[in-house]
């Protein structure tokens, strides 16, 4: 473009990177300008907030940071800094056809040719002024008063007036600045103004319509915006009217040497008033004092007699214009006293305002704190770092895994969840087994008969794994008998009992009545002592010792049924079992952790089975594979135990379908035609109190019409759901297609777990097993089983739907209340 | 990216309000939460990135499908050096194990660990198993106990399953965090794993200085949303053959009336959707039993926001009563000669604020028509109440956790929103700083820019920031 644009101060900041932190007027005019744009933008779409958030956080971290030379954030010279590149960046990224029309470019135009013009202006005014006063027609010398006056002491009064001015103004540092200079305000401001638009126009002649739009639009904003940095603005109008002045002054300075090289100039003065050449010759050396150290007397400023001859005399010019002849010396003695007059009093103060003026100016853009509302915003824009969290999250994933049907006769180690492992799993629950694992469950599960049982049991525990291990190794038979013994010494009363129970049990219908929802443990111990006994039997009978071995376990689960011992039909009186129970738990007590089902399978797969690896294959360690067994085949009578080692063997080998092996059982679980396997997730069964098993019960009842014919838990690792399988895969079950009763916590959504739990219970069942998943709420003080929410009802739904297993029925197991949460 | 940065795998088991604690703690309300369990299908990154560098990466992760699974095949590999990674390498490719491997993947990887449990409900088998085999994989670990209800009874034993296997264990409540707690909760990730330490304090920081930038966008839009109310003007020419029965003119006077109340409205309205985007929120909404959801210029609102009548005549007059009310209703009528001016009657129309109309309906004549001007607001009362009103806003728009979208707010257990007082923000300022309100609104009304507009933003700020950092009751019931 034109040439004028090379040296606006934007081209120069470019150049000049180092001196980029010094603002100039026309910086803050851009600054104010793009500030302005940002807040109309963000007024007109306010979701434009994010955007320029974004730029200039990227602009202060891209082009501004490494500029700051670690200056510490808020300080001011950081902000200034800061400002300054960010307004640096923001001019590189306008459009190019636009940059030269930025207001503050425009300004600076204007102002370097305004500056320019009246320069150019004050340079003529003074020749004109200095030519005309030293216009010399032959006759009457140039008068010096007059030259002096007015080309000296009118300036230099002016000079004066400014200085005083500026002083008062510098002692109120009240504004009305502008009032007071009333040149300003309405001559030199307003030419601006013209400057300023004309050359706009003359930009926007050839400007596309938008551009011309929007440059008119930024317009107004110069005016507006001009008043905000009053002083500065005044300083920089300032400056060109000293400029002016200055070339004024040259402009007179040059005349007048000029004239007086190349033209013979006469200067006089005169006067009507009666004035002593030596008045004249006291005044011309006072004013002459700055310079007459350099330029004496006769030289810097006439001599009084160079004085005395320059007056002129009217009368005498008149009457003899031919005979008076004036020394031509004396009358050339002013030239040198003129110009230095002129250089002293008008060059020098004008300089020296121009100076002053510059570097006020300097001193108050240095002192521009850059704080106002705007800005503060702008600044905490560069500074705040931008904090995106918007995250990856549309996918989508695989809904939840519906597990597939396991085949029944599936080689199934793992057992929560088709774990790959070759044996199950020993899950360490510090929780729960404190000192055994089961029996922590049981604790848990029958607070009441826990402890009493445990307590005697734990000492057996002890013996017990020792009889069995060494048994595994060895043979059996020994340890077998051994533990009989201690039952029977000790149990010996209570077997009686546990037979009797086991009658009842075949019905479910005895535990029921009684009350005893805990029962299940009690009868456990005497289960055993029964089982003691009949092992005693057995052990002669049976020659395999594995098997006796592995009864006692069997016994232990079949205790832990009450129930189940149906074998023995001889006394239905559940409260002999309750009896028994409490006494059993010494007989208990030499089967050691047997005695309560579900402990001793934990315990034998935790601890030995880890070595032998349950699957028993017909291994020497048989009896360990008879335990394993034993969970299945609970049996706990003679008969079972034959059959427990065969099925187990089978089982153990292949698995066999759990229907088949039971039936042949005489003494596996039995259960009655409207008996069903009731199993608890140990969630619920830790909070049930005693007086909440009977209900249980009853609210079964209700839902299906079955009772309960043997009861356990799962949910808490292989080991348990093993057990319940094989209650569910040994029992004997008088009307075949088998009754599961699965009792959940249905304030938990459902899992994956849960449903490859019903899966397997499924695979053990046979297809047409009828299974009844019946969900509870989330236990509360005065009510255990409590109704589940509709809304945690729809969510099993919907998984147990996806499982499309036609005999598998969702239910709750307490009808919900009126007052519905849901 | 780099390789250092803290990756915290939120896990628990599904519903557990794991992307509640993700959304709350990321300020992103466009996660998807629902009540029903299994919303969050796939392990979903959540960067905290500053300036473009990753500072935090927060990982929602699907709940656990088989955790006693995961437990025995830890508890049976326990020689295994990096469990997870194990865990992750051998079951790959069982779908079974899907959501599994997908919430244990980012542990195999290095992420801390941030448990989410439910502390309104009792310990359950699965939460002893998730804990135990969170312990197994041996990450830094931290807890956090979401009770989103007022149950508090098993809090203890949480803690102390949960001290036992964890670095840290913290209280939140994704449904009803604030800014301050969530900086808290933050600050609690340093002691997990102090290598972290200079990555969260920039998290933190980022987050403090972020949350002053918009409070400070959310005064500047209160500000310039007031200055704008009182001087918002509705004029209309109407020629003089439409108004010349009483039954016209009426309707004039109605039509604009309405057109200069909708006109407040909607200024609220859109000041309301910036203090929104300013809190980013995308979904949330205000209920609409809260005073929010009524009128501005219902008659409600009027009573239950801004000063007492007395206070409102200490501030009134320290504005001067220039600021308009008395002496333009004293001269009304009189001063505007020609024009028929309606000041005291069009009071019956207008919406009464606080007993007073809300402003003055001029009617000027002209040759062929009739002026009808309405506005600016005159009474002094209206802009505390929408003072008020928007502070009330802001604090909740500043409260609302962004994880609460699911949240059952009809649950009867819900941690119940603080008793309040009905009262205002303003009501409870010191009287001076009510007159420098009251200087401001006045100036404003005139149109004057003037010092008391900084002074007034600082009022306002020091409201909104006692508001977030709970000093000042954020009047939630309101």
């Amino acid at each position: 473009m034109d040439p004028r644009h090379q040296a606006d101060d934007w081209s120069l900041a470019e150049g000049a990177p180092a001196k980029v932190a010094d603002w100039t007027a026309a910086d803050l005019i851009d600054f104010e300008y793009y500030l302005d744009a940002d807040e109309r933008e963000l007024r007109e779409k306010p979701s434009s907030r994010k955007a320029l958030a974004e730029r200039d956080r990227a602009l202060y971290l891209e082009r501004i940071e490494g500029e700051l030379g670690g200056e510490k954030p808020h300080t001011p010279t950081h902000r200034r800094v800061s400002l300054r590149h960010w307004l640096k960046a923001r001019r590189e990224a306008e459009d190019p056809s636009l940059r030269p029309l930025l207001p503050g470019i425009t300004f600076a135009h204007a102002h370097g040719l305004g500056t320019w013009l009246l320069a150019g202006l004050g340079f003529l005014l003074g020749i004109g002024a200095a030519s005309t006063l030293l216009n010399y027609d032959g006759h009457l010398p140039v008068s010096v008063p007059w030259f002096v006056f007015l080309l000296v002491v009118v300036q230099f009064l002016l000079v004066v007036g400014a200085l005083l001015t500026w002083a008062r103004r510098g002692a109120r540092r009240e504004r009305a600045a502008i009032e007071e200079s009333w040149l300003l305000s309405h001559v030199i401001q307003p030419l601006f103004a013209r400057a300023a638009h004309w050359l706009q126009e003359q930009h926007l002649a050839q400007a596309t319509a938008e551009v011309r739009e929007r440059a008119l639009a930024t317009q107004g904003l110069v005016r507006s915006q001009f008043a905000i940095y009053g002083p500065l603005s005044i300083l920089t109008l300032l400056i060109p009217a000293q400029v002016s002045g200055v070339a004024f002054n040259l402009g007179i300075i040059l005349t007048t040497i000029v004239l007086e090289w190349f033209t013979d100039i006469a200067f006089g003065w005169g006067t009507s008033l009666t004035a002593h050449p030596q008045t004249i010759h006291d005044l011309v050396r006072f004013i002459a004092a700055p310079w007459s150290w350099l330029f004496g007397e006769g030289v810097g400023y006439p001599t009084l007699e160079q004085v005395e001859g320059s007056r002129v005399y009217l009368e005498q010019w008149a009457s003899s214009a031919a005979g008076f002849k004036p020394d031509p010396e004396h009358l050339r003695s002013w030239r040198w006293f003129l110009v230095l007059a002129v250089v002293t009093y008008g060059l020098l103060p004008r300089l020296i305002l121009l100076g002053g003026s510059i570097l006020a100016q300097r001193l108050a853009l240095a002192r521009l704190p850059f704080t106002h509302g705007r800005i503060q915003a702008l600044y905490a824009r560069l500074l705040t770092p931008r904090l995106d969290t918007q995250g990856s999250g549309a996918g989508q994933g695989s809904e939840m895994h519906i597990p597939g049907e396991i085949r029944p006769k599936a080689p199934r180690s793992g057992l929560v969840g088709p774990l790959k492992a070759e044996h199950p799993i020993v899950g360490k629950r510090p929780w729960r087994d404190t000192p055994q694992v089961d029996r922590a469950d049981f604790q848990a599960e029958v607070p009441s008969v826990g402890p009493a049982t445990r307590e005697p049991e734990a000492p057996e525990a002890d013996r017990q794994p020792e009889p069995v291990t060494t048994p595994l190794a060895e043979p059996t038979a020994e340890p077998a008998p051994e533990p009989v013994e201690e039952n029977t010494q000790e149990s010996t009363p209570t077997d009686i009992p546990s037979a009797e129970i086991r009658l009842e049990d075949i019905a479910p219908i005895p535990t029921i009545p009684e009350p005893e929802p805990e029962p299940e443990p009690e009868p456990e111990p005497e289960v055993p002592a029964a089982i003691e006994t009949l092992v005693e039997a057995e052990e002669p009978t049976e020659a395999s010792s594995p098997e006796s071995l592995s009864e006692p376990v069997q016994m232990a689960e079949v205790s832990v049924e009450p129930v189940e011992p149906e074998p023995e039909p001889e006394q239905f009186q559940s409260e002999s079992a309750l009896g028994a129970e409490t006494d059993e738990p010494p007989a208990a007590i030499p089967e050691a952790a047997e005695p309560e089902w579900p402990e001793p399978i934990l315990e034998s797969r935790e601890t030995d089975r880890q070595e032998f690896e349950p699957e028993p294959e017909e291994e020497p360690p048989e009896a360990n594979t008879a335990r394993e067994l034993v969970p299945p085949g609970f049996a706990p009578t003679t008969a079972f135990e034959t059959e427990p080692t065969e099925s187990g063997g089978e089982r153990l080998a292949v698995e066999p379908a759990p229907q088949a092996p039971a039936e042949p059982r005489a003494g596996a679980p039995r259960y009655a035609p409207d008996a069903c396997l009731l199993l608890i997730h140990v969630d619920i069964d830790d909070v049930l109190e005693p007086e909440d098993r009977p209900r249980l019960e009853q609210l079964l009842r209700d839902l299906s019409g079955w009772q309960v014919g043997v009861q356990a838990t799962f949910g808490a690792g292989s080991s348990m759901t093993a057990r319940a399988l094989a209650l569910l895969e040994e029992g004997d079950w008088r009307a075949p297609p088998p009754r599961i009763a699965v009792i959940q916590d249905g304030s938990q959504p459902p899992i994956t777990e849960n449903l490859v739990f019903l899966r397997e219970l499924r695979a053990a069942a046979g297809t047409q097993a009828q299974m009844l998943l019946a969900l509870v709420g989330d236990p509360e003080d005065d009510d255990r089983l409590p109704p589940l929410r509709a809304f945690d009802h729809t969510d099993w739904q919907r998984k147990i739907d996806q499982m499309a297993d036609p005999y598998l029925r969702l239910d709750m197991l307490a009808p919900p209340t009126e007052d519905g949460e849901d | 990216m780099a390789a250092k940065i803290p990756r915290l795998a939120i896990m628990g088991h599904p519903n557990a309000g794991k992307s509640s604690v993700v959304a709350t703690l990321t300020e992103n309300d466009r996660i998807a939460i629902d009540k029903r369990a299994g919303t969050t299908t796939k392990s979903d990154f959540y960067p905290v990135v500053i300036d473009g560098r990753k500072i935090i990466e927060f990982i929602d992760t699907p709940g656990f499908q088989n955790p006693n699974a995961i437990l025995e095949w830890f508890q049976a590999n326990e020689d295994k050096p990096d469990l997870a990674r194990a865990f992750v390498n051998a079951h790959k490719s069982d779908p079974l194990y899907a959501h599994d491997i997908a919430l244990l993947e980012p542990v195999a990887e290095g992420a801390g660990i941030i448990l989410v449990v439910d502390g309104s409900k009792r310990i359950k088998e699965k939460d002893r198993v998730e804990i135990e085999l969170l312990r197994l994989t041996a990450r830094p670990r931290m807890a956090i106990l979401n009770n989103l209800t007022k149950q508090n009874r098993y809090m203890n034993q949480w803690q102390d399953a949960l001290s036992k296997a964890f670095n840290s264990v913290r209280e939140f409540n994704a449904h009803r965090a604030t800014y301050s707690e969530r900086i808290k909760l933050l600050s609690a990730l340093k002691s997990i794993d102090q290598r972290w330490e200079p990555q969260v304090e920039e998290a933190i920081d980022a987050f403090a200085r972020d949350w002053e930038r918009r409070t400070d966008q959310a005064v500047a839009t209160i500000v310039d949303l007031l200055r704008q109310v009182l001087t918002y003007k509705v004029s209309r020419t109407v020629k003089n053959n439409r108004i010349v029965f009483q039954s016209g003119r009426d309707r004039v006077k109605t039509e604009i009336i309405a057109e200069f109340e909708d006109g407040l409205r909607k200024m609220e309205v859109d000041a309301q959707e910036q203090i929104r985007s300013h809190f980013r929120h995308n979904v949330w909404n205000v209920p609409s039993d809260s005073v929010l959801g009524q009128d501005l210029l219902s008659e409600d609102v009027g009573q239950a926001l801004g000063l007492s009548r007395r206070q409102l005549a200490m501030a009134g007059m320290a504005a001067g009563a220039a600021s308009g009310v008395t002496i333009d209703l004293a001269t009304a009528g009189h001063s505007l000669g020609t024009g028929a001016l309606l000041g005291a009657a069009a009071g019956g129309f207008l919406g009464m604020v606080g007993g007073k109309a809300l402003a003055k309906l001029n009617i000027e004549r002209a040759p062929n028509t009739h002026v009808f001007t309405i506005g600016p607001v005159s009474n002094p009362r209206f802009p505390f109440v929408l003072l008020d009103r928007l502070v009330l806003y802001s604090a909740r728009a500043m409260n609302w956790a962004h994880g609460r979208q699911a949240a059952d707010e009809q649950d009867p257990d819900k941690v119940p929103d603080r008793e309040v007082r009905r009262q205002g923000f303003t009501e409870e300022l010191t009287a001076a700083r009510q007159r420098e309100l009251g200087r401001f609104f006045s100036a404003a009304r005139r149109g004057k820019e003037s010092d008391h507009e900084a002074e007034c933003r600082e009022i306002v700020k020091g409201i909104l920031r006692g508001v977030s950092l709970s000093e000042i009751d954020s009047r939630s019931d309101l």
